[in-house]
């Protein structure tokens, strides 16, 4: 009984957390600028604004496929943030849950006849084939180095300290793989706001919107947190001081993977960012799955 | 600002979105520092935004030209209540200099209710930032429905200078 | 290297104040030479039309009333470019930068105005507009109620009389204290 109200504890509490980070990134953001910054509140605050407006969607919306989108893309995001929170689960499932919210980006975009929404969909697609593989090539060395596949285990405490390096080339391709996972300026090309007005959100408003919202900071919460769970814990902590460690990892991941790169790049081409997810991370990924398979080999 | 108003208050997020609806650029001119370091709209949570589905706000510059009223009233038509449209600049309130042209649909509030003027040619920044200040308490009275809805005008002004 | 710049920038923001202006808490700072809006003082206006003639929007006019003429700045309109100030012979006008910016909720009401009463002639009782201040400033030399009266006379009394018939008519008016719209031709009555 006691697990079930953790769990609908979490189910409230790690949502609104997950605004609060994105309010923290948008006031470091602004201080980074030199400007005074939103409350760190203002995620929430809009949030709840968009969730008292009325909603008009145009007369041939797709009502199936909005719908659809919109649930598979706050499943994409909710339950791997619950995931790792908990620590409970696959990590395979993991990896597809996170691919399915790219999925239902890409449905809730095609659920409207907008141009905007449809060019929108073709560039999130095209950087979700650049960027996945790298996602997934990241996951599967992650597996093999530690030869486990559940998140309870699979983390850097629980291997020797010889095969710490070896960590490094999966952390080095989250890194990469972080910002456009997330969505962040210099390659959030499918939802770019000033080119093509958010992309696939061109057209919902409302509760709609608020939804996508939540899941956006959600998934960025759930993939730092993922980090700092395999890459950044380096000794088995539990109970409230693994609570307390993830909060501030978290938020100095945030600070470096999403503020720091989003100030100091501007948006990219999308030919320009599928040429770099296809060359440097990929090669990488492809190297360290090569040496790790090599390695393994070897008795190591 | 009460923790009430940190946590709770819808009206402290404001998302604005722009129509240029024949206008000099003059007042584009003066919106666009709202966004930058020097006045920095976004401590009151006012944000930009690209389409006219996500917004509260919507400021209109320029005379409405003959060409830009059927674009001008579509977009209108399609940001989710509730919402305030703010004029800006001497064109987009009353015509400006342009008053009385062939080329005018007539200023904006011939054809659509306009909330909130901001008077100059072009206002200052400030002014902007104050006029979306004020925007938030007509969008608290318009969510509590206590908002009387205005009448459109026919321009009297305009009628009675001939010249 | 460009990167070494962009991350020394992010650096020195991060510690430093920002850069932004506390303006709802602070007033506006307004650079030399600020064109706020127009300030109308009626004692010295003396109705030329130089300003409506003038103005690029049409946003001043001026209407006969009952009792004066009446001044009336659409602010709706206007382009604050101060022609009308430059214009201005008698400095009616001024460039008033107290009020930086104006908002409004109904622009039918944002309007500047001012009324110029009509006072009578000492002589034959004719209503004249009131002198100006600055006319009676310019020709001679001080405003008192004596060179009011004087510059109130009308055009054709002026003609029919005397210079010294004139002085020796309102001598006699200032002694007796007869003469009806004083208090309009002082500036106290009338004048808005």
């Amino acid at each position: 009984m006691n697990i079930y109200i953790t769990y609908i504890l979490l189910g409230v509490l790690l949502p609104l957390i997950a605004l609060l980070y994105d309010g923290i990134e948008r006031k470091m953001t602004a201080r980074i600028q030199g400007r005074v910054g939103p409350p760190i509140t203002q995620s929430w605050l809009d949030f709840i604004k968009l969730l008292t407006k009325k909603v008009k969607l145009p007369e041939d919306t797709n009502m199936l496929m909005l719908f659809t989108g919109l649930v598979l893309m706050f499943a994409g995001a909710f339950i791997p943030l619950i995931m790792v929170f908990m620590r409970k689960g696959d990590l395979i499932l993991l990896m597809y849950l996170m691919v399915g919210g790219t999925l239902g980006i890409l449905l809730t975009g095609l659920a409207f006849r907008s141009p905007y929404s449809r060019v929108g969909v073709s560039r999130e697609m095209q950087m979700a084939f650049a960027y996945e593989i790298s996602f997934i090539f990241a996951i599967v060395i992650t597996i093999m180095v530690t030869g486990c596949r559940t998140l309870e285990s699979c983390n850097v405490s629980s291997i020797p300290l010889v095969k710490w390096p070896l960590l490094l080339i999966p952390f080095i391709l989250f890194l990469f793989v972080a910002p456009a996972k997330v969505g962040v300026v210099p390659v959030d090309i499918g939802e770019a706001e000033s080119e093509i007005a958010e992309g696939p959100f061109v057209e919902i408003g409302g509760r709609y919107l608020a939804i996508a919202k939540l899941s956006k900071s959600m998934k960025m919460l759930a993939l730092m947190q993922l980090i700092t769970l395999l890459y950044l814990l380096p000794a088995d902590v539990t109970g409230i001081w693994y609570w307390i460690y993830s909060f501030v990892i978290d938020g100095v991941l945030v600070f470096f993977t999403i503020s720091v790169v989003r100030n100091a790049a501007s948006r990219i081409k999308i030919d320009q960012a599928v040429k770099f997810y296809a060359t440097v991370p990929l090669t990488i990924g492809i190297i360290g799955l090569v040496i790790v398979y090599l390695m393994r080999g070897w008795g190591m | 600002m009460s923790l009430w108003s940190l946590l709770f208050d819808p009206d402290n997020s404001i998302w604005v979105y722009r129509i240029n609806a024949g206008s000099c650029n003059g007042c584009e001119i003066e919106t666009t520092p709202l966004f930058t370091p020097r006045y920095d709209a976004e401590r009151f949570g006012i944000k930009w935004v690209g389409t006219p589905r996500h917004a509260d706000v919507v400021l209109v510059t320029g005379p409405v030209t003959a060409v830009a009223k059927e674009s001008v009233m579509e977009v209108l038509s399609q940001v989710p209540d509730p919402h305030v449209v703010i004029a800006i600049g001497s064109c987009a309130v009353s015509g400006g200099v342009f008053r009385g042209s062939y080329a005018l649909e007539g200023p904006l509030d011939n054809l659509y209710p306009v909330d909130l003027y901001v008077l100059g040619c072009p206002p200052k920044p400030e002014g902007i930032l104050t006029a979306l200040l004020e925007a938030k308490k007509i969008l608290k009275a318009k969510r509590k429905g206590q908002h009387q809805e205005k009448p459109l005008v026919v321009d009297p002004a305009g009628m009675v200078m001939g010249r | 290297m460009k990167v070494g710049v962009i991350l020394k920038h992010i650096w020195e923001n991060l510690f430093t104040e920002p850069m932004t202006k506390k303006f709802p808490k602070e007033p506006v700072q307004l650079p030399e030479g600020f064109r706020g809006r127009v300030g109308y003082i009626p004692e010295n206006c003396i109705m030329c039309n130089m300003c409506v003639l003038n103005c690029p929007a049409n946003a001043i006019e001026i209407k006969p009333e009952e009792d004066g003429k009446r001044w009336t700045l659409h602010y709706d309109r206007c382009l604050n470019c101060m022609i009308c100030v430059e214009v201005c012979p008698v400095e009616a006008l001024y460039n008033d930068d107290k009020e930086p910016f104006r908002v409004v909720t109904d622009r039918i009401n944002a309007i500047e105005t001012g009324k110029v009463p009509m006072v009578s002639c000492p002589i034959c009782g004719k209503k004249v507009p009131r002198p100006s201040n600055t006319m009676v400033k310019r020709m001679m030399k001080e405003v008192t109620p004596r060179n009011l009266l004087k510059a109130a006379v009308c055009p054709q009394c002026k003609k029919d009389h005397k210079p010294e018939e004139i002085d020796a008519i309102i001598d006699k008016i200032l002694e007796e204290g007869s003469y009806p719209d004083m208090d309009k031709l002082l500036g106290k009555e009338g004048l808005e």
